[in-house]
């Protein structure tokens, strides 16, 4: 049996919090997991090149607090390899899921700070930012919907805690573009079968659904 | 690479009507020429698939281990060159690059090396630096980068003699890997892609497996993929890991066999010694 009498297909509770520090933010609370993400907006700005301009008019940063977990995060947390890796890797997903052209004098910057880490940070972080999109009125093609998968002690468990992530086999995170249920990102490592792989896929599946509708109705509470 | 929005479209148009832009050096779901060949600048190992070339050292040196865990070190850097991309700023550092990094240290680590064989005692453990340079860029660069690696790592040697330690036979490499980026086009998948497909493609998927088990998956670029399409991405590289492996091309048989009868191979045999 997993932490909190968790069944190896069921995700942790999930508490959401719109605006805690200003507009267009969010505090996602998965388990103990807790990430808050900024969007930052900037109107109403000029491009001298307009065809290279969608690059760069969404930035995504990731990045753990240095007390977010007990050792081996020393100096600025940004600036090591793997949160400018998930920063990359998530910037691509918001710029497929935002119809950018629709904005072409604006920028945005998304900034995603994990205060506590206990396990799928990336995913948390993916699933906020997208709350936060949503609740400031942008077109997207859908909801960015992430969840991570894993096998520990024989088992495939779906959305790891932090002590699954470490001593695991395999961690595993996708994340969907919802209602499509189309790939936007997936990273892997660890060591799965192929049959492994796919059971812990088909369970993700059924529990990215869950996520999808607390994420849809916050984002419809809201605007009421 | 980068272009402009105007030359990418002209070139997806061409890519929508299977026209080859590598200009005849190969055609799609072809497979490539796979070269390597020891060269001669400070034990170096130079892997090249079609134009792609990445440059590989390893060294192995004598380090305390990290407080948490009793484990051999590993420390990879991959680096482009300058000329790949003039338009850009010296000294940024280059964000692709350490993608492309991240996803072969991930692999390499998840099953290809046992670090838990490479620590000596409490105190002392072996750490293994990985420099991988690229010089060419003509896509495939992380199945190219993935290979030398394993070259280089496959014929690095522990300086036991250096630190008065006395000498085991580790083994501490797994050499059943594969390593296999697909993309995906308008509904269809490619293979062996060259860097001006790279650019059009809407997204990649890199597939790094060893033992018939996935260790590694990385997804490039922001496109979607339809979860079938997945699925069948899947099945093509796990038909080829069974089918062909990299045994043929990384045994010693194969080796001897490229060089021993080149003069080459003497020059190259010096500078091993």
């Amino acid at each position: 049996m997993r932490a909190n009498n968790r069944n190896p297909d069921s995700i942790r509770d999930i508490n959401l919090v719109l605006n805690p520090v200003g507009p267009n933010s969010c505090l996602w609370e998965q388990g103990d997991t807790h990430v808050i993400v900024n969007l930052s907006r900037f109107k109403n700005l000029i491009f001298l090149d307009n065809e290279l301009k969608s690059e760069s008019s969404l930035k995504y940063r990731y990045a753990m607090c240095n007390f977010s977990v007990e050792n081996r995060i020393i100096g600025r947390p940004y600036s090591q390899k793997r949160s400018i890796e998930i920063s990359k890797v998530s910037s691509h997903i918001f710029q497929n899921l935002l119809f950018l052209k629709q904005y072409s004098k604006e920028k945005f910057y998304i900034c995603a700070d994990v205060l506590y880490a206990d396990g799928s940070t990336r995913a948390a972080a993916i699933n906020a930012s997208t709350v936060c999109l949503a609740s400031s009125g942008l077109c997207m093609k859908g909801y960015a919907t992430s969840i991570s998968f894993g096998k520990f002690n024989q088992e495939i468990l779906v959305d790891l805690d932090g002590k699954e992530d470490k001593q695991g086999d395999a961690d595993c995170v996708i994340t969907l573009c919802k209602p499509h249920n189309t790939l936007l990102m997936i990273q892997m490592q660890g060591y799965l079968t192929k049959q492994e792989f796919l059971k812990g896929l088909d369970l993700a599946l059924k529990q990215s659904e869950k996520i999808y509708k607390i994420q849809k109705r916050l984002v419809q509470e809201n605007e009421i | 690479m980068k272009y402009r929005t105007t030359t990418l479209e002209s070139l997806i148009k061409k890519m929508q009507t299977n026209i080859n832009l590598s200009k005849g050096i190969k055609e799609f779901q072809k497979n490539n020429k796979v070269y390597y060949k020891y060269s001669k600048w400070k034990n170096t190992y130079q892997f090249r698939i079609n134009n792609s070339i990445v440059f590989a050292r390893t060294y192995v040196d004598l380090e305390a281990p990290y407080p948490d865990s009793l484990k051999g070190k590993l420390k990879l850097n991959f680096n482009t060159s300058q000329i790949l991309e003039p338009n850009k700023e010296l000294w940024v550092p280059n964000l692709e690059s350490l993608e492309i990094g991240r996803v072969i240290e991930r692999g390499l680590r998840a099953n290809v090396i046992n670090l838990d064989k490479l620590v000596i005692d409490s105190e002392r453990v072996w750490s293994i630096s990985l420099e991988l340079h690229c010089f060419s860029l003509d896509g495939n660069i992380i199945d190219c980068g993935f290979l030398a690696a394993l070259e280089s790592l496959k014929n690095a040697k522990i300086p036991f003699q250096e630190y008065q330690i006395e000498k085991q036979d580790i083994n501490w490499i797994n050499q059943d890997c594969f390593c296999k980026t697909l993309y995906y086009f308008d509904t269809k998948i490619i293979e062996n892609i060259s860097v001006y497909e790279t650019s059009c493609s809407d997204s990649g998927i890199c597939f790094i497996l060893s033992d018939n088990k996935i260790i590694a998956l990385q997804k490039l670029k922001g496109g979607e993929i339809p979860l079938p399409k997945f699925k069948e991405m899947l099945d093509i590289v796990f038909d080829q890991y069974t089918n062909y492996k990299w045994d043929l091309i990384l045994s010693d048989n194969i080796w001897n066999n490229l060089y021993k009868t080149t003069k080459i191979f003497k020059v190259n045999e010096q500078v091993k010694n």
